[in-house]
């Protein structure tokens, strides 16, 4: 009937959910609470329901017939992840850590290892999915010191499984240690060069 | 330690790792219903058994990026609504958690809204073209194959379980029409929230939605405020939805438009080992007249609905499903015996 005016408007909402979504970097896990979510989107996202329904009504509903069906049978005809894998790429290769028998991820997990590898570790455990660093001094740098934590929350090979948190320390003139701001740019840094080891060694195996 | 992260990530460049192809994911899913149903009417002919046979198969493809994005495609071999090949644009999944889709994206608050439980199945008296009243919570979708939907990450704003979506539709450039609707430019907002209660979770969802039409007769736009709640607790589900507004439908005819809709929805759910049971109310009513006219009273259009299903976990992916329904329509303030009445369904739905 008219011309819709709001269009700037929504673009502008669009960035700023944008960016108050995405600063939020030292957020707790709430995975448990959106794993019983009963919004369409979550529902869907859960049961492995691969194909879009955009907007037509008879595809949504559709779509929610497929996620149910998901659910309620404990997943597809091959397994819990929706589809099966077309000439081995990608698809379900992350299920590899159940024949490590870890409940972790285990490219992120030796990724990681490698990333921090010229670092002394304090503890190790692939169960838990927790890398702890002891401190660390660069030779050139002896007045600064910087320690490392590494979480893998999944076994799924992709970002949000994967949390490093640094914490540096500078040397006063009184020899104590001062704790230094946390630079999110060096977590990101280190979660990025984690995440593309652990990716070369997925393609190795495959 | 700055420079050992630098370090560390140039080593990564220097490998030639950011480089090389990453690993894509493409696979196959589908879907497929097979079901038997039988519908007697008020009117008091025969009743009538149908087959059904309704399938789909897509195929799914991703990439991710050396930054961590996702970017996701497919098409659709074959769609078992309308058997035609039918792409899925494209969807970003930034490692903040933000969501994007563009190209036949779907509307904000439909995603949002929570789920009410309804029968599964596909029984039910069909209805006619003439009867306007809504059926479900998202009656007023609509949107062009131009635009996207935003999902926020989780935890948006920093308050545990909120999620935000935005939407849109453009079609500006769309040539008016008189009397033939077709939308133009659409808009949706959404947002739903998660927490619990001791043992129960509950769901609140919901938004808006709003549809221009390129139809220079029109007197009202599509639009439409909906809002929903979901309760688990255990094994048992409790839903109860509600939308209210107004939309613009193809008709035989002239197109029309529908004013006064009203929409409510409620439903239960129970599970139990292998078997989930389901019931679930709907009605909605709504005032239909052409383009342009002025609705009457007389015009008022309404939709009711008690239905149940029994589902059966077989194996995994199979299921099987008896549904029930029992309909009730009036056209023009008077009731629609030939498409009011029982209907039974049994069938199988497989996915892989």
């Amino acid at each position: 009937m008219k011309k819709n005016s709001l269009t700037p408007l929504i673009l502008l909402v669009s960035l700023f959910i944008v960016s108050c979504s995405s600063s939020d970097k030292e957020k707790k896990d709430t995975s448990d609470l959106y794993a019983k979510s009963q919004t369409r989107g979550e529902i869907i996202d859960r049961s492995g329901t691969l194909f879009r329904a955009g907007s037509d009504k008879k595809a949504m509903q559709r779509q929610m017939d497929d996620a149910n069906n998901r659910l309620i049978s404990g997943g597809g005809l091959f397994g819990k992840k929706g589809g099966i894998s077309i000439l081995g790429l990608g698809g379900n290769d992350s299920g590899v850590q159940t024949s490590m028998g870890m409940p972790i991820n285990p490219y992120l997990w030796k990724g990681s290892l490698e990333t921090v590898d010229f670092m002394p570790l304090i503890s190790a455990d692939p169960f838990a999915g927790i890398i702890l660093t002891d401190w660390y001094s660069s030779g050139d740098s002896l007045g600064e010191r910087c320690k490392v934590n590494i979480f893998i929350k999944g076994v799924d090979l992709k970002s949000q499984n994967l949390k490093v948190n640094s914490f540096c320390q500078k040397l006063n003139p009184d020899n104590i240690w001062i704790d230094q701001p946390i630079v999110a740019d060096n977590n990101i840094q280190l979660e990025n060069a984690i995440f593309n080891k652990a990716k070369k060694y997925r393609l190795a195996i495959n | 330690m700055k420079k050992e992260l630098l370090l560390a990530s140039a080593l990564v460049g220097t490998l030639g790792l950011s480089g090389v192809a990453q690993a894509a994911d493409m696979s196959w899913s589908g879907h497929t219903r097979n079901g038997v149903t039988w519908t007697d009417t008020d009117e008091g002919a025969d009743a009538l058994m149908t087959g059904g046979q309704q399938s789909s198969l897509t195929v799914s493809l991703s990439q991710v990026t050396d930054g961590g994005t996702t970017i996701a495609t497919g098409f659709d071999v074959t769609n078992e609504n309308d058997a035609a090949t039918d792409s899925s644009g494209l969807t970003f999944t930034f490692n903040s958690g933000v969501k994007l889709d563009v190209i036949e994206a779907g509307a904000a608050y439909a995603t949002q809204l929570a789920a009410v439980p309804s029968a599964a199945g596909e029984q039910g008296v069909g209805g006619t073209s003439t009867n306007s009243a809504p059926t479900g919570l998202t009656y007023a979708n609509a949107n062009d194959l131009v635009g996207f939907e935003l999902h926020s990450a989780a935890d948006a704003f920093g308050v545990d379980g909120l999620k935000l979506g935005v939407s849109a539709s453009f079609n500006g450039d769309a040539a008016a029409t008189t009397s033939t609707h077709s939308v133009e430019n659409s808009f949706s907002v959404g947002a739903s929230y998660v927490t619990t209660a001791g043992d129960t979770s509950v769901t609140v969802g919901g938004g808006f939605f709003q549809a221009d039409t390129i139809a220079t007769d029109a007197t009202s736009d599509t639009q439409s405020t909906a809002m929903s709640i979901a309760a688990v607790t255990g094994d048992l589900t409790i839903g109860l939805g509600y939308a209210s507004g107004a939309y613009l439908k193809d008709n035989t005819t002239t197109d029309q438009q529908v004013t006064g809709v009203s929409v409510t929805t409620a439903g239960v759910k129970y599970v139990s080992g292998d078997l989930t049971f389901n019931l679930g109310f709907a009605s909605g009513e709504g005032t239909d007249s052409d383009l342009g006219s002025v609705a009457t009273a007389a015009s008022g259009d309404s939709y009711e609905q008690t239905a149940a299903s029994v589902g059966y976990a077989i194996a995994s992916g199979v299921s099987a499903t008896i549904g029930y329904s029992d309909r009730s329509r009036s056209t023009e303030n008077t009731a629609s015996p030939t498409t009011s009445g029982t209907s039974w369904y049994i069938g199988a739905d497989v996915s892989f």
